[in-house]
């Protein structure tokens, strides 16, 4: 029985409590009784209590974390396909007539993907460890496809806002007129 | 955009171009001008009278030569009123009289066989009376105080007949029928008895004068007929110089073939007075006229006025109203030059009055001292008016006190201007030489400095003399520098208060929109004149250009702009070269040199050259000069048989007649309209509103022929090829009104025409009940498109040239691919339009409008192209995609808006063309209109002034907002950053 108490280690000491948990500013006017109730030391043992507990539990494996981390990132890939249908009803709801305030989201609607896109990389940097990264490139394709597809929504919604040149009618500038190899001259009154 | 047109489709299209088409109240009488003209008043039917018998001023009235009934204010020369009497101008068997009773509120007025009185004050027609005979002469007769009764002489057939009309509703009175064949001439009405005077054919030759007397309230012939033996001397009616009546003295005077006698007789006597004409100072008068004066009280003298080749004086004549005796009481001596007098009176005492290019003299017709005597040269006007001939005057006279006259007069000068001297003082001229323009054109102001040949002779030579050249052009710049800041304060202050004062010096420079050109117009009187665009169509010059014979008119065929200078073509070859500033005429080539030729046209040789090819009166091409035309030069012109013809021009050769154009068997040509010149397209394809494009079948070469047939009532409309003279499309419409008029326009890629017709849809059951329904003025307009189906470019396809002449493979297979996509709509119009003109603008971007002179309203009428569009859906409200392109359901009945009156409340007379140019302003045409009489001009946005900031831009407002706006930051602005650094502190 003696054994037991020398098995667990020993309570860190007290300037590790308090850099873990820093006390509160003590309040500049002490003079102020505090409410019926509340006790000082109390809550202080009860910090010290619950922080004593902490070390307590048992450190995730790194199996365990990598699978954690794995689950983090395919949430974060699949985000933007979650903002898709609020997306679509957004851009239905706005109309196809160019006013400020359906350019502003169709702007934020190619902003938003292609920051995405652009910083693919960066996003799963977090959850890159050697345990991941073969099964993060599936995640970072996942991303980069909804990515799109968010993009894909963009481009629709410019295509009925008919600011895609991909009728007749945008190139009708471009078109001249026969030139005639014969000409009249007319000498009428 | 796309579900509020879903909302509102029909409404939108409507919206859009009804607020744009509008002149707003503060355009009005801003940005158009009016030349009310009247035409040139004729002697016997100008003349000062009181409107009514309270009113205390006169007005000048007149019936024009144009058969234009006016009222002038004698003050300002501004018409108070003004009728069109006739329809046919300048008809020589056409007679007018203009009578107006002294005291009474009318006028009435015979033009042919209808008798119309108007109210003198405001012009309104009062009552008019016609039969099918031809009056001959009317006088008014006092029934009660101001009531006069009109008595007309009229020629029935063989008959004579004289009727009394009630003053207050033409009805008739009494009517006396006299069936001896004699000719009518002339009433008399004297006190209580009227004669009325016919000619009597002599058995020999000549005519013996009739005079029969009548009871003035029954009609019935009261005294006995007497004949005069004038055969000797009248042996046709302009031998009778003067019927009237003063005092109770009824005259008639005639002289004999030579010009050596009067003869004066008293009406209802035998006895004829004869007075030898003395030759003045060896010179003999060539042209007699009497004058005596309108009112019936006025003393029984006249004055006889002796004109000779380049003098002229005159006698006056008293004749005693009991005896009967005539005695010559003065003469008024010789003066040089052609002169006109006219007489006045004020209760019995009567007044000459004499004008001559210097001088105006007044005397009393009882003696030969001069009352009054002013001259009127050379201060005239400040030398607008050259010193001439007068033509003829009329006057009034008034004393002031004892010896002091005052004396108006209205001089119609030979140059057309109608002048109103006011004792010897101008006081204005109204420019009636105008009337009857045939041809105009807009000439571009020369710019002074050539800004853009400085640059390309710097653009050619090498960079060091091109440096210094521009260096020496800005030093010479800089001389401009002084005015430019003195002128600068009252620019800025002008551009914010509203530019009201403009220098002359700004009159004769461009501006920076475009809309201050020079519009030259040639009249038939073989007149030129210049208006200016910017100054509300004020007349720069007015000349005299060629001399015409009496009863020629001038056939202008065109007239060209070259810089800074006009080119006037009329017929047979004559040319006429003006400065387009001045008036100055650089060269004048008289036609007629070679008969057959009809005129000479400018055609482009492959060098860029102008050359000037002879056209011969009968349709064909003249000699050729040495220059290379390049391929497929085809010069059409109009045969004299209504034929039009196709030449193909070759180097040097005698050119080859390619095609020809003859009407149909029955059919007669009508008219012949090619594209304007300047027609720009700026797209060659329609976009629709689903984004697709149809495309439009262009070609510059269009030529729309008119042809009626004149048996059958049918109008047929061709659209030719001119260079192949192929029929592009055809259309005949039945049961025409040939009488009205037929005007038919073409452009870009659409024609329309107006007419009088019958509908085209009778292929369904129809009774004739609803075909006379049917009937009314139609405005059609026909579009052409290269396919039916959108994105087709037609059978030639994307190849970049296009022939008429050498077909390409693809053509040879398939005949009928050359003729367009036709899509037709009709619309009925309220009212007939007597010509029809499109708009143009610097790009062709700006929708055309459809410019039409309405002959009913007496206005200038534009239709935008939105509204009369062939596309419009028929039966059906249109789809989203057509709402989105601007077409809205097709209505049949096309009202005449009375915001699309450009002419709003101007009443404008006899138009009969409109011609337009483009401003710098790309949404902005000039118009200019003109016709038999009156000129207008204005400036039109087909859809709106886009690209200039409208009236109601408040520069001053934002001016203010901005310095107020500076002004709060710079206050503001401490504040602000104290705030923010106290923030960053306190954090």
């Amino acid at each position: 029985m003696e054994q037991v108490p020398s098995s667990k280690p020993p309570p860190p000491p007290q300037w590790v409590i308090d850099l873990n948990s820093p006390s509160r500013p003590k309040p500049r006017n002490t003079n102020i009784a505090n409410p019926p109730g509340y006790t000082e030391a109390a809550s202080a043992g009860k910090r010290s209590t619950t922080s004593s507990k902490t070390p307590a539990r048992k450190p995730p494996t790194t199996a365990e974390t990598d699978t954690l981390k794995l689950k983090k990132s395919w949430e974060l890939a699949l985000a933007p396909a979650k903002a898709l249908p609020m997306n679509a009803i957004m851009m239905y709801m706005s109309g196809n007539s160019l006013q400020i305030f359906s350019i502003m989201m169709v702007f934020m609607l190619f902003k938003n993907p292609i920051q995405g896109l652009l910083s693919t990389n960066e996003v799963f940097r977090r959850f890159e460890t050697d345990g991941t990264k073969k099964q993060l490139w599936l995640v970072k394709a996942c991303y980069v496809l909804m990515n799109c597809v968010a993009l894909a929504l963009g481009v629709w919604k410019i295509n009925g806002m008919g600011l895609l040149p991909t009728t007749r009618s945008d190139w009708l500038a471009w078109e001249t007129e026969r030139v005639p190899l014969e000409r009249a001259v007319f000498a009428f009154n | 955009m796309r579900l509020w047109v879903l909302l509102f489709p029909p409404s939108v299209a409507l919206l859009c171009a009804s607020v744009v088409q509008a002149i707003f109240a503060d355009e009005a009488y801003q940005t158009d001008y009016h030349l009310p003209l009247l035409g040139f008043p004729q002697a016997h039917t100008t003349f000062f009278h009181r409107p009514s018998a309270a009113s205390k001023a006169s007005l000048l009235y007149t019936l024009s030569d144009r058969l234009i009934l006016g009222a002038v204010n004698p003050k300002d020369g501004g018409v108070v009123w003004r009728q069109k009497l006739g329809n046919q101008v300048r008809n020589a068997t056409t007679s007018s009289v203009l009578k107006a009773p002294e005291g009474g509120n009318t006028l009435v007025s015979v033009v042919d066989g209808k008798i119309q009185t108007w109210d003198a004050t405001d012009g309104r027609l009062v009552w008019e009376w016609q039969n099918f005979g031809k009056v001959k002469g009317i006088e008014t007769f006092a029934a009660a105080k101001e009531d006069h009764d009109v008595l007309a002489l009229s020629e029935e057939g063989s008959d004579t007949v004289v009727r009394r009309l009630a003053a207050d509703n033409g009805e008739l009175i009494w009517e006396h029928r006299d069936a001896s064949g004699d000719v009518p001439y002339s009433l008399v009405p004297s006190k209580d008895k009227v004669f009325y005077i016919s000619l009597h054919s002599a058995l020999l030759k000549g005519f013996r004068v009739k005079v029969t007397e009548l009871h003035e309230s029954t009609g019935k012939q009261s005294g006995q007929t007497t004949t005069l033996s004038s055969e000797g001397d009248i042996t046709v009616e302009d031998r009778i110089l003067h019927v009237g009546s003063n005092s109770g003295v009824p005259l008639i005077i005639w002289t004999d073939k030579p010009l050596k006698t009067l003869k004066i007789n008293i009406l209802g006597t035998k006895h004829v007075t004869s007075v030898n004409i003395p030759s003045n100072g060896g010179e003999s008068a060539e042209e007699i006229t009497i004058l005596a004066p309108r009112s019936a009280i006025a003393a029984p003298h006249f004055l006889v006025h002796y004109r000779a080749a380049n003098s002229h004086w005159a006698e006056v004549y008293h004749i005693d109203a009991t005896t009967g005796t005539l005695t010559k009481a003065f003469g008024l001596p010789k003066l040089g030059g052609k002169g006109a007098f006219s007489a006045n009176s004020q209760g019995s005492n009567v007044y000459f009055s004499r004008h001559t290019a210097f001088e105006n003299t007044l005397v009393s017709s009882a003696g030969p001292t001069l009352l009054s005597q002013w001259n009127v040269r050379p201060k005239s006007h400040g030398g607008m008016v050259d010193p001439e001939d007068i033509l003829h005057a009329a006057s009034e006279v008034l004393p002031r006190g004892a010896s002091t006259y005052a004396v108006r007069s209205a001089l119609a000068l030979p140059s057309g201007d109608w002048e109103l001297i006011r004792n010897g003082e101008p006081s204005w001229v109204r420019p009636e030489g105008l009337a009857g323009v045939i041809a105009a054109a807009f000439l571009e102001i020369p710019s002074e400095k050539d800004l853009a040949r400085e640059i390309a002779a710097e653009g050619m030579s090498d960079p060091l003399t091109a440096y210094v050249h521009r260096i020496k052009r800005h030093i010479k710049d800089l001389q401009y520098f002084p005015e430019w800041v003195e002128a600068l304060p009252n620019r800025v202050l002008g551009s914010f208060l509203g530019d009201k004062v403009q220098s002359e010096d700004r009159n004769s420079r461009r501006d920076a929109f475009g809309f201050h050109k020079i519009i030259l117009i040639a009249t038939e009187h073989g007149r030129l004149g210049a208006l200016d665009t910017s100054s509300q169509g004020k007349l720069m010059w007015n000349i005299q250009a060629v001399t015409l014979e009496a009863g020629e008119m001038w056939d202008v065929l065109s007239i060209e702009a070259e810089e800074g200078t006009a080119l006037v073509r009329a017929k047979g070859g004559e040319f006429l070269r003006v400065v387009a500033k001045t008036g100055e005429v650089l060269h004048h080539q008289s036609g007629g040199i070679v008969k057959s030729l009809k005129t000479t046209v400018p055609v482009l040789d492959a060098s860029g050259e102008n050359v000037l090819i002879p056209i011969n009166v009968d349709g064909s091409v003249g000699a050729i000069p040495e220059v290379d035309f390049g391929k497929g030069t085809v010069v059409v012109t109009e045969g004299k048989d209504g034929s039009v013809k196709g030449w193909k021009l070759r180097r040097g050769a005698k050119p080859d007649l390619i095609w020809q154009f003859t009407p149909a068997l029955g059919q007669k040509m009508y008219s012949v309209n090619n594209r304007p010149p300047h027609d720009p397209v700026a797209s060659i394809g329609k976009a629709l509103g689903d984004r697709n494009v149809l495309y439009k079948y262009l070609n510059a070469n269009l030529l729309l022929i008119t042809t009626v047939g004149a048996e059958t009532s049918t109008a047929t409309f061709y659209v030719l090829d001119a260079t192949s003279g192929a029929v592009v499309y055809s259309v005949t419409h039945p049961g025409i009104d040939k009488n009205q008029p037929i005007v038919s326009t073409i452009s870009e890629n659409w024609f329309s025409y107006s007419l009088y017709s019958e509908s085209m849809a009778v292929a369904r059951e129809t009774t004739p009940i609803d075909e006379q329904k049917l009937k009314g003025y139609q405005l059609v307009v026909s579009e052409f498109y290269e396919s039916p189906h959108p994105n087709d470019h037609g059978p030639l396809g994307s190849s970049p040239n296009s022939s008429s002449i050498y077909p390409t493979a693809v053509e040879e297979d398939d005949i009928s691919a050359t003729t367009p996509h036709v899509i037709i709509q009709t619309y009925l119009l309220p009212g007939p339009i007597s010509s029809m003109s499109v708009t143009s603008t610097l790009q062709g971007i700006t929708t055309r409008s459809l410019l039409c002179v309405l002959p009913e309203l007496n206005s200038l009428f534009s239709i935008s192209r939105a509204f009369i569009d062939a596309r419009r859906p028929v039966g059906r409200d249109p789809t989203a995609p057509e709402a989105e392109e601007g077409l809205f359901r097709y209505s049949p009945i096309l009202d005449f808006e009375p915001k699309w009156i450009l002419s709003h409340k101007r009443d404008i007379i006899s138009l009969s063309n409109v011609i337009t140019s483009p401003s710098l302003l790309e949404s902005t045409s000039l118009v200019f209109a003109f016709g038999k009489v009156d000129l207008f001009g204005t400036r039109i946005s087909p859809i709106g002034s886009f690209d200039i900031l409208g009236k109601g831009f408040g520069k001053l407002q934002l001016v203010l907002t901005v310095l107020v706006l500076a002004l709060g930051t710079t206050f503001v602005a401490p504040f602000v950053r104290k705030k923010q650094i106290d923030g960053t502190w306190k954090a």
